[in-house]
């Protein structure tokens, strides 16, 4: 009885250590070989060092199918979707990144709209008409058409409900190569929402499998996708656009930000971007062995100061007592404090905010009644001036609390902090805070509507929620749905945000940079445009 | 059981803040209208009351069905079954190998208790089960990777990749075998039985391998089983880091993400492993100790 009870035990443990299967190698690269790379630094905004020369010796896993010599990029992605359909979800940002899919415009480096597979568009009244680039074709060979790329866009419009305003328009291919689109009404942002990486235009006919291997117009093809996972890619010999350099490439899901480091120092990495503020030290202190690229970005991190539950004095007052610069500078070079909500030298975004003040905070907290209490915080009616401040823990605003919590507090102000984990469930909704935390791509492609929209609209949730109401910046906003000139565009939303800014409404407090490492000779790989969906391209190189 | 199990885990995620809709299409830091969030719930069935969608999900896992992944519209079962094979690679690899180095260690420290090497080696496990899995998880990327450069930082999902993995996780795991197999020896070594055995001349390596340690293996495989429950529920930090598709990964990814099917799929998979481990570890008990009994 013993020893069959043993007997059974032994086996069922056996089969529970052999129940793995034999895990298929993960696709890895090529053995490279030792490599002198010139260093030159690419010029942006804010560029770090790079110009020496520097002898680097990669030594990326070995990779099975390849030989020896080809052109591979490694680089980490610090997301990855179970599918590449480019319609589906925000699926199409990395698609996009991989050098698989194009759409009919790009955001350049300088927030213009750059025509890609478009030759042109032109507006007249409700009607644009788009010209198509005659050479522009799939990897496949099978030219981009008018009908095709219209049937993405409706195809589109089916399974992405955030562009389902694309199936409302009409549509007719007058030739081969042009189309127009009726939208009915106004839609000054047409382009920018053309150059949206889920508006990326695939063979319909010609893909059989969506989600693993759809068939584009860009510089590589899929070569092998793990859903959830590594992703390996090889140049498209058919490309319309021209040479492409490299021969391939590979994006490694990685998560954390020590394995990226360590992987970059290993030499299994040439690039990756987002990169944390430990690593960028590093990276920074090694100037001849890596090139660090920083542009400010668009991802904001801001504050809403609610209307509701604070008055006019205290909130001006608060942000005089904001230190922006003290904000970014714990932040250790990944965040630049924050001029507005928009890039630095975005025309649509050029606001005057008050430099901080901590004096003529206390003044105007005086003013408004408050004296100071034994302890130093200001106190009106028996009552300590105390605020709530909300935020979840995600990027940095958990820092951002309790340094703002230093920043009051020093200034007679008390808080209380409150985490979240779900902000867009609970304070942003329901209004239950002083001080909202909050952060958001406040540019999606190069306009300011879509940002008035979410947070100063009088329908959007976040001003319900924080007491923002003001009639003059709801006309203005009304009025960029449908004015067309860039100019004017820029001095509405310039009046709309300054409104904002004068009610105290709003503490723009950092834009993240958007950091890339990159090995020497490494170029191309999007540093330079401040968006996340942007990777590599035609021209990205690896000497 | 598993029935309580499931509908308490079913509601608790239910009434945690967070939605499973808003985590999939905000990811990216684009904010989404709240009638597209409302839209996308209706097609999801996440508008349907809470009862009406337990009882559902209950149904289907009845007859064999988990649901799909809300983040990715995969088959829960498919996903579930990919992360517990890889878990399992790991799980059993790195017991092996805290089993061969704690075991032998705890034997020779029991027996030469109070000595230098017995104190050296309890530092060694204090130190090793003091230390956080992810810093030495980093550290021996660090050493092996960096230093010798003996493996990649990038392995993946090969037996190259499960090394430091392995060691990462048996290394805490055998600092604690080593202080709970020591005491249980040291406790077996001061029983009666053993002065008699020695009285009668029985030599020592007798009486601490077919008596002291057949009397300890009880002990021991209650710890064991009790370690095999924790590592199948995976370890997220060691998988994170060193990017094992393992369960421990997957589910904390659901978890952050609101994936209800994969996480309810998850807490009934490793309700019935526990239940297994459990009744095994009961059984083996039974048999290496007869005077135990199970109760009915």
């Amino acid at each position: 009885m013993k020893k069959s009870l043993l007997a059974a035990v032994l086996l069922v443990s056996g089969i529970l250590a052999g129940c793995g299967k034999q895990a298929a190698p993960a696709p890895a690269a090529q053995t490279a070989a030792q490599q002198t790379a010139a260093v030159t630094a690419a010029a942006e905004e804010t560029k770090a060092q790079g110009t020496q020369a520097a002898e680097t010796t990669a030594a990326a896993p070995a990779e099975e199918t390849k030989s020896q010599g080809e052109k591979i990029l490694y680089a980490a992605a610090s997301f990855a979707y179970p599918s590449l359909d480019v319609h589906k979800e925000t699926y199409g940002w990395y698609t996009q990144i991989y050098g698989v899919s194009e759409a009919l415009f790009k955001v350049g480096p300088d927030m213009g709209l750059i025509p890609l597979l478009a030759e042109s568009m032109e507006t007249e009244g409700t009607t644009a008409t788009i010209k198509l680039k005659e050479n522009a074709a799939f990897s496949n060979g099978n030219p981009v058409t008018a009908e095709m790329v219209i049937r993405n866009y409706q195809r589109l419009a089916e399974l992405n409900a955030r562009f389902s305003f694309l199936g409302d328009f009409d549509y007719e291919a007058v030739d081969e190569h042009t189309l127009t689109i009726d939208t009915h009404n106004p839609y000054p942002t047409l382009r920018n929402d053309l150059a949206s990486p889920e508006t990326g235009i695939m063979d319909l006919d010609s893909t059989t499998d969506f989600d693993t291997d759809p068939i584009c117009t860009g510089p590589f093809v899929m070569a092998d996708f793990q859903p959830v996972g590594d992703v390996r890619v090889e140049r498209n010999d058919n490309y319309w656009g021209g040479d492409v350099k490299l021969d391939g490439a590979v994006f490694y899901y990685m998560q954390e930000d020590q394995p990226k480091l360590l992987a970059m120092q290993s030499g299994e990495l040439d690039c990756y971007n987002s990169i944390d503020s430990a690593s960028l030290q590093i990276y920074l202190s090694d100037p001849a062995s890596y090139n660090v690229v920083q542009i400010a970005g668009t991802r904001l991190q801001y504050g809403i100061l609610n209307e509701n539950r604070l008055d006019d004095k205290v909130r001006a007052a608060i942000n005089l007592i904001i230190d922006k610069e003290a904000l970014a500078a714990y932040q250790e070079g990944t965040v630049v404090p924050a001029t507005g909500p928009f890039r630095p030298g975005a025309a649509y975004g050029m606001v005057s905010i008050p430099a901080t003040n901590p004096e003529k905070a206390r003044q105007l907290l005086e003013e408004d009644g408050y004296t100071p209490g034994a302890d130093g915080i200001y106190e009106k009616d028996g009552q300590k001036l105390s605020v709530e401040i909300c935020y979840y823990a995600a990027r940095n605003l958990d820092a951002i609390a309790i340094l703002l919590q230093e920043q009051l507090k020093n200034c007679g102000i008390d808080s209380v902090l409150t985490v979240e984990e779900d902000p867009d469930s609970t304070y942003m909704v329901t209004g239950n805070y002083d001080i909202a935390l909050y952060c958001m791509i406040a540019d999606k492609a190069g306009d300011p509507l879509y940002f008035l929209d979410s947070t100063l609209s009088e329908n959007s949730n976040e001003s319900k929620a924080g007491g923002f109401k003001n009639a003059e910046c709801q006309a203005m906003i009304e009025e960029l749905r449908t004015e067309a000139d860039p100019a004017k565009r820029a001095e509405l939303s310039v009046k709309c945000l300054q409104l904002a800014v004068d009610e105290n409404a709003y503490a723009y407090l950092g834009l993240f940079r958007q950091t890339t490492v990159l090995k020497p000779g490494v170029t191309g790989f999007a540093e330079d445009i401040p968006f996340d969906f942007y990777g590599i391209d035609a021209n990205t190189d690896k000497q | 059981m598993l029935l309580v199990l499931s509908f308490f885990s079913y509601l608790l995620l239910d009434l945690a803040p967070g939605d499973p809709v808003e985590k999939k299409l905000t990811e990216t830091g684009i904010r989404v209208s709240r009638e597209i969030l409302e839209q996308e719930r209706a097609r999801m069935g996440l508008d349907r009351p809470f009862l009406t969608r337990y009882v559902l999900w209950l149904l289907g896992a009845l007859h064999g069905d988990l649901g799909t992944s809300y983040k990715d519209g995969m088959s829960v079962a498919e996903k579930l079954s990919d992360g517990l094979k890889n878990t399992c690679w790991l799980a059993s690899m790195s017991l092996v190998l805290a089993l061969l180095v704690s075991v032998p260690l705890s034997i020779v420290s029991a027996v030469r208790q109070n000595t230098v090497w017995d104190m050296f080696a309890g530092f060694c496990a204090f130190v090793s089960n003091s230390i956080p899995n992810f810093l030495i998880s980093v550290l021996l990327m660090y050493l092996f990777c960096i230093r010798l450069k003996m493996f990649p930082v990038i392995a993946g999902n090969t037996l190259q990749g499960l090394f430091l993995p392995v060691v990462s996780l048996a290394i805490p795991m055998a600092g604690r075998f080593f202080r709970q197999f020591r005491a249980e020896i040291i406790d077996q070594l001061e029983q009666d039985y053993v002065t008699g055995i020695r009285a009668r001349g029985v030599r020592e390596h007798l009486v601490l391998f077919c008596n002291v340690l057949r009397n300890a293996m009880g002990h021991m495989i209650t710890v064991i089983g009790l370690a095999i429950g924790s590592l199948m529920g995976g370890s997220v930090v060691i998988e994170t880091i060193f990017r094992w598709s393992g369960i421990g990964k997957l589910v904390m990814d659901s978890i952050t993400a609101r994936d209800y099917p994969v996480i309810q799929g998850f807490v009934l998979l490793m309700g019935s492993l526990y239940l297994v481990i459990g009744i095994i570890t009961d059984l083996i008990f039974v048999a290496l100790d007869p005077r135990t009994e199970i109760s009915s």
